[in-house]
């Protein structure tokens, strides 16, 4: 795989994306010119910081590195997912639901990714590895939150329906069946 | 048959009553005083403290849905699973036959539940309710939303299950229907459960 290098024009394109949308709320008058300028500058930084501890990352190459860095990616997903939550689960689950969920299917999907078609050598190669799990956790995190964030809803305002089968002796199962697939869609 | 003992959530408990089998029971009280909350700790639908027997075996020895099938609640205002009236029901059971006694008529059975009325959804959850497992029903306001005639017919349905020796736990805050209905008054006021003389 041969690495796609930007340049700093292609950078000032980015940038210029970014001064268009403040514009845009200046124009507008959408009082969110502030946010995006500092979100913006905000972004900046952290990138420049990642970048920073990737290059050592990519240097080293030590799978144990490599591991640290992939468990702090899927930690701050659980994290995120679970501040993206109008309703938790009580405990642990709060953050468990998400974190287990999340690692399950970024783990088989990267290594399917991985044994099927990459095949990098080392497998654990990080100029793979890394952005590879990091795409796939972005939008595992963004499905695991949106579902999980209609289920709880869902039981949510389901609450009567769902007791009342409860009550008459349903298992928690049939109770559920109202907050299933098809009624979260509406949600 | 069933037995109470030092219940306790929230801030109603430790309290503890009996019930026979063929006996009502009334329970009485200001709104907010725990009265559902009782109701609910004797289905087990929320975490409390105590324990309930029936015939001698606790409910918490006992998987949750087998207790609830015995010892069944009907909150005051029952929620819905299904848009289909009939789909709230046993598909072994007559549904037409058994609505004209609660005063609703038979074709009801083909109608959406957006359809029925707070009174008729009132009967209907009571009617859901009754099946050949429960030994105890517990009732939540059972007639609070029904005029006197609909009010007579629930009465006499549930003087049946008495009859067949179903126990009634009937939160009312009709002293007359307390009256005419359980053997035995309960009120719950200050946290505590007291027998009331009539």
């Amino acid at each position: 795989m041969s690495p796609t290098l930007l340049g700093y024009g292609d950078l000032a394109i980015a940038a210029l994306l970014i001064v268009l949308n403040a514009a845009l709320s200046l124009w507008l008058d959408l009082g969110l010119t502030r946010t995006v300028l500092v979100a913006a500058a905000r972004a900046v930084v952290q990138l420049l910081l990642v970048g920073l501890v990737l290059r050592t990352v990519f240097a080293l190459a030590s799978p144990l590195l490599i591991g640290a860095v992939l468990l702090v990616m899927l930690l701050s997903a659980s994290y995120e997912i679970a501040s993206r939550q109008e309703r938790r689960f009580a405990g642990f689950w709060a953050y468990g639901i998400g974190a287990a969920t999340t690692m399950l299917a970024t783990v088989l999907v990267t290594a399917f990714a991985l044994a099927g078609t990459l095949r990098p050598d080392p497998w654990y190669a990080p100029q793979v590895l890394v952005p590879l799990a990091g795409i796939i956790l972005g939008n595992v995190m963004n499905g695991v939150s949106v579902s999980l964030n209609a289920f709880n809803t869902a039981v949510v305002r389901e609450r009567p329906a769902i007791e009342a089968r409860l009550a008459l002796g349903a298992d928690r199962y049939a109770a559920l069946k109202p907050c299933s697939a098809a009624r979260c869609a509406a949600a | 048959m069933l037995e109470a003992r030092s219940l306790r959530r929230l801030h109603l408990g430790p309290v503890g009553f009996t019930l026979e089998a063929g006996e009502c029971v009334s329970v009485s009280g200001k709104s907010g005083a725990g009265k559902s909350l009782l109701l609910r700790m004797v289905a087990d639908l929320d975490p409390h403290d105590g324990d309930v027997t029936l015939d001698g075996a606790p409910c918490s020895a006992m998987a949750a849905p087998a207790w609830r099938r015995m010892v069944t609640y009907v909150a005051a205002d029952a929620g819905w699973w299904d848009d289909r009236v009939a789909a709230h029901f046993a598909p072994d059971i007559d549904l037409a036959a058994l609505l004209p006694q609660v005063g609703i008529p038979p074709d009801a059975v083909a109608w959406p539940v957006a359809r029925l009325s707070t009174g008729e959804r009132q009967r209907l959850a009571l009617l859901r309710a009754l099946r050949p497992a429960n030994r105890v029903l517990l009732l939540d306001e059972p007639t609070s939303g029904l005029d006197p005639a609909n009010s007579v017919l629930v009465e006499a349905l549930l003087r049946a299950r008495l009859a067949a020796g179903t126990a009634i736990l009937m939160v009312t805050h009709d002293s007359e229907q307390a009256a005419r209905m359980a053997s035995h008054h309960l009120e719950v006021r200050d946290g505590e459960l007291r027998e009331l003389a009539r």
